[in-house]
């Protein structure tokens, strides 16, 4: 028995090899597939050793050579497209010591044994999802997101299992389920607005008690205020929160929810983050992403486009204006409001003092507190060494004096559950990452738990101009 | 309240923000002047009557018909006038006809009514004062003289015009004076959302920008926070968002409600009078807001049962379970029935306030505590020393103190039972409300205003004498 004979048999084991290869390494997803066994469909067949190179749906049949259209004849398979891969196939020579020769291929799928277009379907939907991976939000509130990391198909018959938001209550009892609702209407000093469930990834009721809720986009966006369930026609009464869970439909009253953790849905970030869209930081702490309205700023009698624009500082209804290219003015607003549709979905005005600053350049949307650093030091944590990622006091000296506090926890590093098991620790890692000569990170988000229900954001950045 | 205690605040009213007149109290004897300036006696005023019939005064006094058409010159026509009741001291009449009035023998006290135009325009006008002031004795024990740290433009005697204005900080550190004219203010509270007439306002404070600090502050007193929005009201050519108000040369002047940092309404005469008091309730919420309001239907719902009000004394929320204090002394403990207590607002709306919110409720209307509420057993507990250079400045708390970690050195008082109090005399005003509270037994509480950094809180003081 050899292992790609394990590899057919054992389809659990097979995928949970390429799911730890794909998200382990994510970033290396495009790097080349290894040589393996590929076994023919008829097991009469002896396997080759091949590497995927890549899949298509749409195979021109006309490319395949003849003896796979005279196969797929033979086979019955009709339509001049079909679905194919192209395999780097090594050719033995005729003494073993010398290099097999390696010759590219396309090839029908149908072809292939049932676990090779199994192994080739699963690359092709994580290769597809390898950008959508790398963006979802799959923490939040350190909480992981139910997330999709398989290819949905029938395992032994079975539906792959639905995917579940998690509902906390105030009692502290947890549920899971599907929730129902599909508006949640904050009003925030600068405007009030319904946001869709589809575009959030948490939601956090009365976080303190002025009575203040937090919602946080699949784009991280934080906006709080009083929120409100509307009601909704054959879905909920206002104010009740309505999931499916195994024990049926329930119905929740808002108060006593205390958050809720939706899962990664496949279309969620669709449309988000395009060109033109800016990332606002308000005087009250939230962050959201927007598109201002044609693209244009009007500022000081005239209008700037965006794309122009590196970021607009606003301080006593100035606005301080850097451009891309190096330059800088200081002007007024032109109007009051400043037309916005958030990416997540409404538009709004918002009133120039609620801004702080806008940062138009779609590489650079920092995420919380934004801390810029010269050197890994300036960055450094001490941890309470009995209790993984808890912070102990920083000092007076420290980068982080009056942003963390003793006692706090870091519950995600750059969106991922950190590890602070490990000899070298996630934080350690990522601000080694920050700083490495070769392939620096371009920022670090940690997320940070304080107390039961306080949630916020670091962003590290290099200090402009400290460049490694 | 009971009526001593009423007393005393009034006297601290009296003290300090009316200090020409003792209108509770009997009035003093003093000298009266005719019109023409001639020595009417010395006199205590016992009453001012707009509308005496003129026939009873001819049968008082001797009314000529010259003395009838001169009456009718100064505008006293008709079956009514205006009269003045005195307590006069006159010297008593000698026992011989002949004989010439003893100087040093005892007056006799004589009370007389006059026609108000008999008087001197001087006494005129104290006459007129002294009625203004006991009319609205009643509103000036009520009305709310000090909010946000801030005394409210009030007139407090009859020949000051109105105070025309209300002051409008703005965030810039600026301060207006005008007539707001946006007629209501819109509250998004974590237990509802409604409207609140500017008229059943005293202040409005615009929080720090972030959201749910902005506070109404009720004519009563009352508590309500959340996120302010001002609704558009075409009436008064008001767009959404925006403060107008008219200045005093009459221009009107629009303000984002961003800019604005607080408003201190002006005193208004009517504003107590439309309050929805009756059979209301103090509800104190867990998250500091405080309001009077009535049960719907005038009853708790507690499980099954249907608990009239009127036999509670007071409710305290403990871990969800109502805990019912009857005024008979007994106990209830249950659930409300109802996720949301329904209740009308003596400010005016009606809301649902959802059960787990509720902190308390005070039936009893003799107890309003606003704040934190301490409870005391004696005055030692509750000594307080103040910084000598600056007047109500604490200087330090001590740990025996029941105010230990509720006050703190630095913290400025600035007002008990909502009057300014006065900490230059011999006997402040803190000592004279602590005497009321354990050596009078005049008073069972007192509210203390507290300003911190700018920002102002409450505490109320209890007694419990056992």
């Amino acid at each position: 028995m050899d292992w790609i004979f394990l590899l057919t048999m054992n389809l659990t084991f097979k995928r949970k090899l390429v799911l730890l290869y794909f998200l382990l390494v994510p970033l290396s997803f495009f790097a080349a597939e290894p040589f393996r066994d590929w076994k023919n469909q008829n097991p009469k067949f002896k396997p080759i050793e091949a590497q995927l190179l890549e899949y298509s749906e749409a195979f021109d049949r006309k490319k395949f050579s003849k003896y796979y259209q005279d196969w797929l004849g033979e086979a019955g398979i009709d339509g001049d497209i079909l679905p194919g891969v192209k395999l780097r196939v090594k050719i033995p020579q005729g003494r073993k010591k010398e290099p097999a020769e390696e010759r590219d291929y396309e090839v029908p799928l149908a072809v292939l044994s049932e676990s090779d277009k199994d192994y080739i379907l699963d690359w092709h939907w994580l290769r597809q999802r390898e950008d959508f991976f790398r963006k979802c939000l799959k923490v939040v509130l350190g909480e992981s997101r139910d997330i999709r990391t398989e290819r949905p198909r029938l395992d032994d018959g079975q539906d792959p299992p639905p995917l579940e938001d998690l509902i906390y209550l105030r009692n502290g009892s947890r549920k899971r389920g599907t929730v129902i609702n599909n508006n949640y209407s904050i009003h925030t000093p600068y405007g009030e607005f319904v946001v869709g469930k589809g575009r959030l990834a948490a939601v956090q009721f009365e976080v303190d008690e002025a009575g203040r809720s937090v919602l946080t986009g699949v784009n991280s966006n934080r906006l709080s205020g009083f929120l409100d369930l509307p009601g909704e026609a054959n879905v909920n009464e206002p104010n009740f929160l309505v999931f499916e869970s195994n024990n049926g439909k329930e119905s929740v009253r808002k108060e006593e929810v205390s958050r809720i953790i939706f899962q990664v849905r496949e279309d969620e970030l669709d449309g988000l983050g395009t060109e033109g869209s800016v990332s606002l930081r308000l005087a009250n702490g939230d962050y959201l992403d927007a598109k201002v309205y044609e693209g244009e700023l009007p500022v000081g009698g005239r209008s700037v486009k965006v794309s122009e624009v590196d970021r607009v500082e606003v301080a006593n209804g100035q606005a301080t204006v850097f451009y891309k290219d190096g330059g800088r003015d200081n002007w007024t607003f032109a109007e009051d409001d400043l037309p916005l549709a958030l990416d997540l979905g409404p538009a709004f005005s918002v009133y120039h003092g609620h801004l702080k600053k806008m940062y138009c350049d779609t590489a650079f949307r920092p995420l919380g507190f934004l801390i810029e650093a010269s050197s890994e030091r300036d960055v450094s944590i001490s941890f309470d060494r009995d209790a993984p990622g808890r912070v102990r006091s920083p000092s007076s000296s420290s980068t982080y004096y009056g942003i963390l506090e003793e006692g706090d926890k870091i519950v995600s590093i750059n969106r991922e559950m950190p590890d602070f098991e490990s000899r070298d620790n996630s934080f350690d890692k990522a601000v080694d990452d920050l700083f490495d000569k070769k392939e620096p990170l371009p920022n670090v988000e940690i997320g940070i738990q304080r107390g039961e229900n306080q949630f916020f954001l670091i962003t590290l950045v290099r200090k402009q101009g400290d460049d490694v | 309240m009971n009526p001593s205690i009423f007393k005393m605040r009034l006297l601290s009213v009296l003290v300090f923000a009316l200090p020409l007149f003792s209108v509770s109290g009997e009035e003093d004897f003093r000298q009266w002047r005719y019109f023409n300036d001639a020595d009417m006696g010395e006199g205590k005023l016992l009453e001012y009557n707009t509308a005496y019939p003129l026939e009873d005064l001819t049968k008082e006094i001797q009314l000529t018909e010259d003395r009838i058409k001169w009456l009718q010159e100064q505008g006293q026509s008709g079956d009514f006038v205006r009269v003045v009741k005195l307590t006069l001291k006159v010297p008593p009449k000698p026992k011989e006809p002949d004989a010439k009035p003893d100087p040093k023998a005892e007056p006799e006290l004589v009370d007389v009514t006059y026609p108000f135009t008999y008087f001197s325009s001087a006494d005129q006008e104290y006459v007129m004062d002294w009625d203004w002031l006991r009319q609205r004795e009643p509103f000036f024990k009520k009305c709310l003289h000090i909010v946000l740290g801030e005394e409210r433009g009030i007139r407090k005697s009859r020949p000051e015009p109105e105070p025309n204005f209300d002051v409008i900080y703005l965030r810039d550190g600026s301060k207006k004076r005008g007539i707001v004219q946006n007629t209501s203010f819109s509250l998004h509270a974590k237990y509802g959302r409604f409207a609140v007439s500017r008229d059943k306002l005293s202040a409005v404070q615009f929080g720090d920008g972030k959201g749910g600090h902005d506070l109404l502050v009720g004519v009563n007193n009352n508590r309500l926070s959340g996120i302010i929005d001002l609704p558009a009201d075409s009436g008064v050519g008001v767009t959404a968002n925006h403060l107008v108000t008219t200045n005093e040369s009459g221009q009107s002047e629009t303000i984002r409600k961003e800019k604005l940092s607080r408003i201190i309404f002006r005193v208004r005469p009517n504003e107590l009078t439309d309050l929805n008091l009756d059979g209301s309730a103090l509800v104190r919420l867990k998250n500091g807001d405080a309001f009077d309001a009535r049960v719907s239907g005038g009853e708790f719902k507690i499980g099954t049962r249907r608990i009239a009000a009127a036999q509670v004394s007071s409710v305290e929320v403990i871990e969800g379970r109502a805990n019912l204090i009857m005024k008979s002394g007994g106990k209830e403990i249950g659930d409300f029935s109802e996720a949301d207590l329904p209740m009308e607002l003596a400010l005016g709306p009606s809301i649902n306030v959802y059960r787990a919110y509720v902190g308390q409720i005070y039936c009893d209307s003799n107890f309003r505590p606003v704040g934190k509420i301490l409870t005391a057993s004696e005055p030692r507990v509750l000594t307080l020393s103040f910084e000598r250079d600056k007047p109500g400045v604490l200087r330090s708390v001590s740990r025996s103190s029941v105010y230990y970690e509720v006050l703190e050195k630095g913290d400025r008082i600035i007002s008990i039972d909502g009057r300014i109090p006065d900490f230059d005399s011999k006997d402040t005003t803190y000592e004279l409300i602590l005497e009321s509270l354990f050596e009078d037994n005049t008073a069972t509480y007192f509210v203390l205003d507290v300003e911190r950094d700018g920002l102002t809180f409450s505490v109320t003081v209890r007694a419990n004498n056992g």
